[in-house]
């Protein structure tokens, strides 16, 4: 509670569908253990594809 | 273009009738039963797994140790290498949870004794199960922490959480999974990576009914303390429910809306209401996120994997995202953030549904019924909150992905060439 | 003045530090009588500010009648009503006691009450158990056999199966639940289904190992899963043992209750001691539960519930709670106004209970009469709608009179400006 952004998170580390026991000393570390994996939008459609959207939408 | 435009009429129809079983849907969470019980076609020597299907050769290594824990576990092998020479052999048969009306959260391995909790979507009839969610004590998958200790979880689920769930919910005389799930977008639930709220309300509406079925007092015990702590239990019932719906979405001729959003780890697939069985498969992404320790980094990840975006299909999980901003925190995002991407899923979605609202949004109702020509056209895929799994098993992270865009432009050729004759121009 | 003001400044940032450290954790669950500070057998306590019996609104005179009649001090109405005026019955308010009662907030000696112990000061609050949902209720100034047994039940039964359960877990750590309810779409004052069901969660194992028998832990643990609202009580004794440690901070200028009796609202500020300061109180806007009943059936606001608001919960956060907006036919947009209007007359923010709409920026904390008065803002207080003779008729919203904060402020300068 005097970390009371930690203590949500530990409310949320247990979102998680399988697993692991959460460890509590390993929270402190978590604010900077961000691993970030970006994703791209698509670029432009092919002309096959914009010709059946043409058809279908 | 008569015919293209008797198609495209052809196609709002469908994707309407789907929409309307999404939004009709009635899931109640009615038995608890083994694998061997409930799931049609289901062997004693299959195991099934999360994700479209792959060979055992380009399987992830969460979803392979697991499928060997199972083996030993189910008494089909007596070593791992046992294990692996009768799954080359086909003597083990692995096949999708998808296919047999099941749903596996992560790795998703469910083998024949697998207590499994069953939902009826009572408006179609059609019936979706999933594994019970493993608790703190599961590393089943994790090769190198798979111990007595695993086997021990394994073996509880199945025989003592799974008969008093089972007795629970019998007395009960069903659990009304709609109430629950409505209930809990209010408390700040998104109903996949969080289900805080739900998780709560579920032990509510279970627990008279446990003490009035006279179970075994120490079971009865041991399955209480476990709930109380287990704050994402309910998306194991949230996932049944899901699959009950999504089944009863699929196989609508000429519908284009997504009824299976999964992953195995290696590919990410989808399925077309309008195309039947069919998987359209792209490789899995990475899980955009928070690692919970400093000793993993991202190479210990694996890509995106579990059946758990059964929840995005139905329109909860990630296109839910406004009502639980909270789950920003693992994404370093904001409050605005999370209405926008619930807002950018109406941009591919065909409706809303009425009864799951979005309190943070005015009460805004869930955008549903993904659609893959809005999907392609606007190169916009589904986001899908998850967890991140480690390569040697067990979850490491939280945090959020999209699916593949390539899987819906495979389903738009495919669907074209399915529903336009080859004769036509 | 320059010199009174950094005074000022420096006492609300002490009694606002002092409120923020409190740690309420809800130690024991015991009858008013065993645990309640100068509580009597004769005593009955109201929701406050204090006020003669005659001039008590509807569900306030038939609370206490009934309180009277359930404790066995007189069998019919027209003997209670005697005892009152012979003097033979005390009349007080809760929070003379350390207590506070929601609605009418009648509480006799028999009445269970949760006991919340801030454990960082040491000092202790009290409110009743909840009596459960519904629209009659002794808390509305209800009674009737019903309601009677009712009340037995949980004095006898309820209150120590959660005695026990609570000691068993070593006490419940009620800040705690707070944090993560405001997570979960709660203000902690009109809706309190999350705080509910995570001290449900906490208890439910003890309440398995300890009930007395089997019918007791099933009619317990019934009642607790179908009572929503059953935690609020729990809240409003830690917001109240909060807030006792800075009654009495000099200079400062922070409010340390604001109470509501159905005639007039009250409130007490840290540098003015146990004084009230009191002004007609305001009806409530909102939703009537029933097409037949409007304002002209409503009491004028009543309860101590409004020391949620004054911890910086409930309508000071409304931003936490839009499902709360359906009573007034807000949005979400008003309910985050609302939430930074009301910071705008209070001294902090508090990080431990952080709202998530507004990317957890901590709740507007600490009233300062100075703001108030300054700002003519006056608190946004969510609450529940009494009709003028007793029962519960609807929910909503209500601001405070803005005269008894100019009334303190005034008190104040002629403490402190001369001084």
């Amino acid at each position: 509670m005097n970390e009371p952004k930690q203590a949500l998170l530990s409310a949320d580390l247990k979102v998680i569908n399988i697993g692991l026991e959460l460890f509590a000393d390993s929270l402190a570390a978590q604010a900077v253990d961000v691993v970030r994996v970006d994703w791209k939008p698509p670029l432009e459609l092919e002309p096959e594809l914009e010709r059946i959207l043409d058809d279908l939408l | 273009m008569n015919n293209r435009a008797e198609l495209r009429s052809l196609i709002e129809t469908a994707n309407q009738t789907v929409l309307k079983t999404f939004q009709d849907s009635r899931p109640v969470w009615f038995d608890v039963r083994p694998a061997i019980e409930a799931l049609p076609g289901m062997t004693r020597d299959t195991i099934l797994h999360a994700g479209p299907p792959i060979e055992w050769s380009r399987m992830c290594e969460p979803q392979r140790s697991g499928v060997i824990c199972a083996a030993l576990f189910e008494g089909l092998a007596d070593s791992e290498s046992e294990a692996v020479a009768k799954i080359e052999a086909g003597d083990i048969c692995l096949a999708p949870c998808h296919e047999h009306g099941a749903v596996g959260g992560m790795a998703g391995i469910t083998s024949a004794s697998s207590a499994l909790a069953m939902v009826r979507d009572e408006a179609s009839g059609a019936v979706g199960c999933s594994q019970l969610y493993q608790g703190p004590r599961g590393q089943l998958r994790s090769r190198d922490d798979y111990d007595r200790e695993a086997a021990r979880q394994w073996r509880w689920l199945a025989e003592v959480l799974g008969p008093v769930l089972q007795a629970a919910v019998r007395a009960s005389g069903g659990i009304d999974v709609k109430h629950i799930t409505a209930k809990a977008l209010q408390m700040g639930d998104e109903c996949h990576n969080r289900n805080s709220a739900a998780s709560a309300l579920l032990l509510m509406e279970i627990l008279p009914w446990a003490l009035r079925a006279r179970m075994d007092p120490a079971s009865l015990r041991d399955s209480l303390a476990y709930l109380t702590g287990a704050e994402q239990f309910s998306l194991c019932v949230s996932m049944a429910a899901a699959k009950a719906t999504a089944d009863a979405a699929s196989g609508v001729p000429h519908s284009t809306i997504v009824t299976t959003l999964s992953r195995n780890g290696t590919d990410f697939g989808i399925r077309v209401s309008g195309l039947g069985d069919t998987w359209f498969t792209a490789p899995a992404n990475e899980v955009d996120g928070l690692l919970f320790s400093a000793e993993w980094n991202a190479d210990d990840t694996v890509p995106d994997m579990g059946d758990s975006a059964i929840m995005e299909t139905v329109g909860l999980g990630g296109h839910v995202q406004a009502a639980a901003p909270v789950l920003q925190q693992f994404v370093g995002g904001s409050f605005q953030r999370a209405v926008q991407l619930t807002e950018e899923m109406r941009q591919i979605t065909v409706g809303a549904l009425q009864d799951y609202r979005i309190p943070n949004l005015d009460f805004a109702p869930a955008p549903a019924a993904t659609d893959i020509r809005h999907v392609v056209r606007t190169g916009t895929t589904p986001i899908i909150d998850t967890a991140i799994a480690h390569r040697k098993g067990g979850v490491i992270g939280a945090g959020q992905t999209r699916a593949p865009l390539d899987c819906f432009k495979k389903a738009l050729r495919a669907f074209f060439d399915t529903y336009v004759p080859a004769t036509e121009p | 003045m320059r010199d009174l003001k950094t005074q000022v400044d420096q006492a609300n940032e002490e009694a606002l530090r002092i409120v923020l450290s409190g740690r309420p954790v809800l130690v024991d669950v015991r009858p008013a009588i065993d645990v309640v500070p100068g509580m009597s057998r004769n005593t009955i306590l109201h929701s406050a500010p204090p006020i003669e019996w005659r001039d008590m609104c509807g569900p306030h005179r038939n609370g206490v009648l009934g309180a009277i009649l359930w404790e066995g001090l007189a069998d019919t109405p027209a003997d209670a009503e005697a005892m009152i005026e012979n003097g033979d019955v005390l009349i007080e308010p809760c929070h003379h006691h350390d207590t506070v009662g929601a609605g009418t907030g009648i509480t006799s000696a028999s009445t269970p009450m949760l006991v919340v112990e801030n454990t960082a000061h040491g000092n202790r609050a009290f409110s009743c158990l909840s009596e459960g949902g519904g629209l009659e209720l002794l808390k509305w100034g209800c009674y009737d056999q019903k309601i009677a047994d009712h009340l037995s039940w949980q004095a006898e039964v309820l209150g120590p199966t959660l005695k026990s359960a609570i000691e068993a877990v070593g006490g419940v750590d009620v800040k705690n639940i707070i944090s993560k309810a405001v997570q979960m779409g709660d203000e902690c004052h009109n809706r309190s289904i999350a705080a509910n069901s995570l001290f449900f969660r906490e208890i439910a194992v003890a309440l398995l190992d300890t009930a007395s028998d089997r019918k007791t832990l099933i009619d317990s643990v019934t009642f607790l899963t179908e009572a929503d609202q059953f935690f609020l009580h729990g809240i409003m004794a830690a917001a109240k043992s909060m807030l006792n440690p800075a009654a009495g901070t000099e200079f400062s200028t922070m409010v340390t209750a604001m109470a509501r009796n159905g005639v007039e609202f009250g409130i007490r500020v840290a540098g003015l001691g146990d004084t009230w300061f009191t002004a007609p109180a305001n009806h409530v806007e909102g939703l009537f539960f029933r097409s037949e009943w409007g304002p002209d059936d409503a009491a004028p606001d009543l309860g101590d519930s409004s020391i949620t608001e004054t911890i910086g919960l409930g309508g000071f956060i409304q931003a936490a709670a839009p499902s709360v907006q359906s009573y007034v036919g807000g949005s979400m947009q008003q309910a985050i106004d609302n939430t930074r209007e009301m910071a705008t007359v209070c001294i902090g923010a508090n990080p431990e209970f952080p709202i998530p709409a507004l990317d957890f920026s901590g709740a507007p904390v600490g009233i300062d009469i100075r703001k108030v008065v300054k700002t003519q803002t006056a608190p946004l207080i969510d609450t529940a709608i009494t009709h003028r003779d007793k029962g519960l008729i609807g929910a909503g919203q209500v601001r405070t009179p803005l005269a008894c904060f100019e009334q303190a402020l005034k008190a104040f300068a002629r403490q402190y400006a001369t001084s």
